[in-house]
């Protein structure tokens, strides 16, 4: 009799005659335990199937999910979400649903866990969405839901759970559910963040991201699926969502700091030339690290690179900029993007508002949020950290005043205020330094539908 | 320890080799020098913010080609300071009273910096200066150095360079080590250590030299470095020894390529782990005594060898010769098992009929009831009962012969 194990994040098939085979990829013999054949966890709904199109009678030791009877929702669930739901339940409840920010993918994954009837594990890449995911179920489902992550272990049928702790501890707990939802699935492109998807058994499997992960799309379909529902921000923009407008401003460097930013991008530039590294395509930036460690000059030229950056996305113009657009929308709820957390920090400093970065305690960071929610904080600065996740209905103006190149970010950063609220039209507004290298990062961040 | 961008090697004869910093001859004053500044500042921090220090570390190492050494040793000793803040929650509440006071400022249309933080400073009762300078007194670039636990500059490369072999380790896969001629407390200790960091082992013996393989149950299929870590960690335990070697596959250099790393006593790394081999446990003396006072058919001997039970390394803890039969049986007393490891051992005692009695500490959480019907375990509190332990020799004993 064929026996299947789960044993600490890999599948264990036991007593496969000779001549029976299993079509599963990464099976090994495991010498260690006696012969038997070991693959990956997340190939269990593979070897399930395979198992059963042959007729191979099996004893299934490895699945230790609980099957669950959940209440109806109690809201009317918008009909995008529903035809989300339709095509994920139609790809054998495996795939990405891709929403933008703010049209409810919550709500997407909650009629999946009830249509599923499985003990679920929601992954999410932050501790914020950790306590709201586990708001939302607890009021969708009236259950008791656990939180594995941020000093929390509590494991239930319903389970929420951040990326890093999963890394941690999915190796024992992999077999639990039979459901496993990744809110942000684009993180699943590195591997430590993979490690969510490869131990857990779970047959059924739900991504939803408002910024599909081009570049591991062949992995993410592996662990997840393909795939199989997307809508756009402006599919939905003005009926779903807020209608919005995105404005840059380019602001000129003082005369002092043109002429630091000068010497500094020269020196850099220099090296660059010299060395003759060409900075495009995926490993230009690499091979620039690379030769900056080798010497004494590209030490130098590093430093020169961070200060001429530095320059430019700390101009000093950005402030008085920021101070206009702090008083124009004075009756408006603002949150202020910055690329580091020095400049958020200073933001803060300077404007007396208050800032959440990665090191800002849970506590804190949720009376900051009730006070930007409720108007007593209406400015909030923040770093990366809110580019995913955390709602905040209220917020109309954003302004990024400084960031990286990736489309991802913006559009995460544009869809924070894109919730939909009474009458709302949405401001993004983009500071850049004139005549910098940041207005080539500006055009490359904004090379999407959404800013068309 | 080093994290592993830390990692200073190269590729030699297909092999990785960690770039340790020389301890003598003329090459090594360099690096010592370079530790002695380093320590300096840290001596002369104690007591100031950490973005300060880090200031002053940043004067000192950017610009040099070596950074990655200067890091490095600012992480060995980031790990041996500790730190003070203003407590986060008192600086949130006064972040909190001086946001909202400028809010209120804003939204009428009045937004002025110095009034709010004079409304602010006036309710919360410190001066304006006070408030402003320990806004943020709570975060990490904020602390205050502590206390700094010191350490000479020769040292200091002593344990970098042990740091280097670690940090190479965190990128390993699998480990083979051979340990020749190591007395049983010191293999027993190596057992443990491996056990404790939960790695899959499989051990052969060949004369007094003892194979480990380490690894954990997904390396079968790839690079992981999940089990790195407490790969790492094994190190220091197995410097303790004489005669040794480890090989490990690490992923390192052009596409993360697997390719051997190899250690061994030659490399002359030292360990800060205390030696703590040769240490008997109390209860364990306290045990030999009394064994001796309650029977006298068994001689009670400590020195024992490792048995090998299929790819289980037992190292027990006695060895008892029947004078008049010349039968040798052995104890294991097992302290905080998990019920796993205790079953896996009782099946690997059964499967090879091996004359082994277990004392298995009471508060262990094993089937009960199944313990209880297998003659070769005795389970105690504090120190094993001498006489139910010849009983379930003599038990194992008459049942062979």
């Amino acid at each position: 009799m064929v026996v299947l194990r789960y044993d600490r994040g890999t599948l264990l098939v036991e007593g496969l005659e000779p001549d029976q085979r299993l079509c599963v990829p990464d099976l090994r013999t495991d010498a260690r335990v006696g012969g038997a054949l070991r693959t990956y966890a997340y190939h269990y709904h593979l070897a399930v199937r395979s198992l059963v199109a042959q007729g191979i009678a099996f004893q299934d030791e490895a699945k230790q999910y609980a099957t669950l009877e959940l209440p109806e929702l109690a809201l009317t669930p918008r009909v995008y979400q529903l035809a989300a739901v339709d095509a994920w339940r139609a790809g054998s409840r495996r795939g990405l649903v891709v929403l933008p920010t703010g049209s409810g993918k919550t709500v997407v994954a909650a009629l999946a866990i009830r249509d599923a009837a499985r003990a679920t594990l929601v992954v999410v890449p932050t501790i914020d969405l950790l306590h709201q995911w586990h708001g939302v179920l607890s009021k969708h489902f009236q259950a008791p839901v656990g939180a594995i992550g941020g000093g929390e272990f509590d494991v239930q049928d319903l389970t929420v759970i951040t990326y890093d702790s999963a890394y941690l501890h999915l190796e024992r707990l992999g077999d639990r559910f039979g459901l496993v939802v990744f809110d942000e699935a684009h993180h699943l492109s590195g591997p430590s963040y993979q490690q969510a998807a490869v131990l857990a058994l779970a047959p059924y499997r739900l991504g939803l991201t408002a910024t599909p992960n081009e570049e591991h799309a062949g992995r993410i379909a592996e662990l997840v699926g393909p795939v199989v529902f997307r809508r756009e921000i402006g599919d939905l923009a003005g009926e779903f969502l807020s209608s919005y407008e995105t404005v840059t401003l380019r602001v000129p460097l003082s005369p002092e700091e043109r002429a630091a930013y000068e010497e500094a991008r020269g020196t850099y530039r220099r090296f660059v030339d010299e060395q003759g590294i060409r900075l495009g395509g995926r490993f230009g930036w690499a091979r620039f690290l690379e030769a900056t460690s080798r010497s004494r000059e590209g030490r130098q030229a590093f430093l020169a690179w961070r200060e001429q950056r530095r320059l430019s996305m700390g101009a000093e113009a950005k402030f008085a900029q920021l101070e206009t657009i702090l008083a124009r929308h004075r009756e408006e709820r603002v949150v202020v993007f910055t690329h580091d957390n020095d400049t958020a920090y200073a933001v803060s400093r300077r404007f007396l508002v208050p800032v959440i970065t990665h090191q800002t305690r849970g506590p804190e960071r949720r009376r900051i949020l009730a006070g930007l929610r409720e108007g007593t904080l209406p400015v909030v600065a923040t770093s990366r950290v809110l580019n995913e996740g955390v709602d905040v209905p209220e917020v109309s103006v954003g302004v990024v005043l400084s960031g990286s190149a990736t489309v991802r970010e913006h559009v995460q950063r544009l869809g924070r205020i894109l919730r939909p609220g009474e009458g709302k039209h949405a401001i993004l507004y983009e500071v850049v330094a004139a005549s910098t290298a940041e207005e080539a990062t500006s055009d490359r961040r904004r090379d999407h539908d959404a800013y068309r | 320890m080093l994290t592993a961008d830390l990692l200073r090697a190269r590729v030699k004869d297909g092999r990785v080799q960690p770039s340790y910093l020389p301890t003598d001859g003329p090459r090594s004053d360099g690096w010592r020098a370079l530790a002695q500044s380093l320590l300096e500042v840290y001596a002369e921090h104690v007591g100031r913010p950490r973005h300060e220090l880090d200031d002053a570390l940043e004067a000192i190492t950017a610009g040099r080609p070596d950074f990655k050494v200067s890091k490095g040793f600012k992480k060995l000793l980031d790990d041996r300071s500790t730190w003070t803040g203003v407590a986060p929650a008192l600086a949130a509440e006064r972040r909190e009273a001086l946001f909202t006071a400028a809010a209120r400022l804003r939204q009428a249309g009045r937004f002025d910096r110095a009034q709010a933080l004079a409304e602010a400073a006036a309710s919360l009762e410190l001066s304006v200066t006070a408030l402003e300078a320990g806004l943020y007194g709570d975060l990490k670039a904020n602390e205050l150095l502590e206390a700094h636990d010191s350490l000479s500059p020769a040292e200091l490369v002593d344990r970098y360079n042990l740091a280097l072999a670690q940090a190479t380790l965190l990128r390993a896969q699998t480990l083979k080590v051979e340990v020749r001629g190591a007395p049983p407390e010191r293999l027993r200790q190596l057992v443990r250590h491996v056990k404790f960091h939960g790695l899959l082992t499989r051990c052969s013996r060949d004369g007094d030299t003892v194979r480990l393989e380490l690894d954990g149950p997904l390396s079968l299929f790839e690079a992981t470095p999940r089990y790195g870590v407490r790969m790492a960690g094994f190190l220091p335990a197995l410097l303790l020894c004489h005669d040794w070697r480890l090989e490990a596959t690490v992923q390192f250099g052009k596409g993360r390529r697997k390719r051997p790393f190899e250690l061994d006593p030659s490399a002359e790394l030292k360990t800060h782990r205390r030696d703590v081999g040769a240490w008997q446990p109390e209860h364990l003396r306290a045990f030999a005594a009394r064994f001796a006072e309650v029977q006298d058919g068994y001689a009670l001997d400590t020195e024992v060898e490792p048995l090998t039970l299929g790819e289980t390394l037992v190292v027990p803890d006695y060895r008892f010769v029947h004078r008049e039969s010349g039968w040798t049986g052995y104890l294991e007393v097992l302290g905080y098992w998990r019920r796993g490891s205790v079953n896996r051992r009782l099946e690997a005692i059964a499967d090879h009929e091996a004359p082994l009695v277990l004392a298995l500490e009471k508060g262990l959480k094993v089937d009960r009831a199944d313990v209880a019907k297998r003659p070769c375990v005795v389970p105690f509190r504090e120190i094993p009962n001498a006489r139910k332990v010849h009983k379930a020799l003599e038990a194992l004993r008459t049942a062979e012969g």
